[in-house]
């Protein structure tokens, strides 16, 4: 019996995550489902509010984040997907608001190039003292076997046997 | 180079990639991540029109403009609203212009809120949709931009402004703009 009604809560539970999942895009804040004229446009959405960061909730994308400020973005990025801005437009737009930092992919400036630069560096630089201590490596082993004395070894096997 | 020229030398490269990352990181200390610079900063006010909570005529920001001023966004869903407030209602007794940003709040709240814990505010601006806020480059409230009587920002303040930080801080910027 007591199995039965665990079923009836589990597949309860289960179509009503179910539900809410296939209904897509969330309502929270009242934000209005948004609707597309072309699915070119919906991906150019989708796309955005994945690269954009959101100001509040910095360590998420506005497409994942609950703050006040990310929905208004996200309700700006769709006004301005409608009226046809591509998306290099509307990052220009929230870049000229909220700075470099909002996008996701920080252009190549004279103030980012270390930030693209120091990946690439610290990985040469590892390269180069990874090979010279294997080379070291090499050096000192070849060197102990050429001063093997290969006469002493054999008279002390033979002392041995 | 002779093999032991070379040990050393080898043997002072971390040390010297420890002291570059510790000043990195001491310098970090005091930076607040979650201030992010503004760029709003050395630019004027963004053009608006928007409703006044507590008068029928709108409010434009030429009509603002003129006398340094004070820019509060705030809210009554925003609790770190309610703890700044008593230093702006001190502040508008010491003569400070300070002018409201109502940020995506209920008019009827707003105003009931303003009755009961007093009114700073020599105009407050109503932003339902969060247009202004978005155009401002604001993170959320409370936030506070100082607006100098050409119309430039000059500063932003993210977070509660307190005695201590309008002592030791906010009131030289504040006079400095007079």
């Amino acid at each position: 019996m007591k199995i039965f009604y665990a079923m009836i809560v589990c597949l309860s539970f289960l179509s009503a995550s179910f539900v809410s999942w296939a209904s897509g895009a969330s309502q929270e804040n009242g934000e209005p489902i948004h609707t597309f004229k072309a699915p070119e446009q919906e991906f150019q959405y989708k796309e955005l509010l994945e690269v954009l960061r959101c100001p509040k909730c910095q360590n998420q994308n506005i497409a994942d984040s609950d703050a006040t400020i990310a929905v208004d973005i996200r309700t700006k990025v769709y006004e301005l997907t409608m009226s046809g801005k591509t998306q290099a437009e509307i990052i220009d737009y929230m870049v000229e608001r909220y700075g470099d930092f909002v996008s996701y992919k920080p252009p190549v400036r004279s103030n980012t190039l270390l930030l693209w630069l120091l990946p690439v560096l610290i990985f040469i630089v590892s390269v180069i003292v990874f090979s010279l201590r294997a080379y070291q490596t090499k050096r000192n082993k070849s060197a102990q076997v050429s001063s093997f004395d290969e006469k002493a070894f054999v008279d002390l096997m033979n002392k041995v046997k | 180079m002779s093999s032991l020229y070379k040990k050393t030398w080898v043997f002072f490269l971390p040390l010297c990639g420890l002291v570059v990352l510790s000043w990195f990181l001491l310098k970090g200390l005091d930076h607040d991540p979650r201030e992010l610079p503004s760029v709003a900063l050395g630019k004027t006010l963004p053009a608006f029109r928007l409703p006044s909570l507590l008068s029928s005529k709108e409010i434009e920001q030429t009509s603002l403009v003129g006398k340094p001023f004070l820019l509060n966004v705030w809210a009554t869903w925003c609790p770190s609203c309610r703890v700044e407030h008593p230093t702006f209602l001190k502040l508008k007794q010491a003569g400070v212009r300070i002018i409201g940003l109502n940020y995506k709040d209920e008019e009827l709240a707003a105003k009931k809120y303003l009755e009961i814990y007093g009114n700073p505010y020599e105009a407050v601006i109503v932003d339902a949709l969060g247009s202004l806020v978005l155009d401002l480059g604001v993170y959320g409230a409370p936030e506070t931009f100082f607006i100098d009587a050409k119309g430039v920002i000059r500063y932003r303040h993210v977070g509660v402004i307190d005695d201590r930080v309008w002592n030791e801080t906010l009131k030289n910027i504040y006079s400095g703009m007079l």
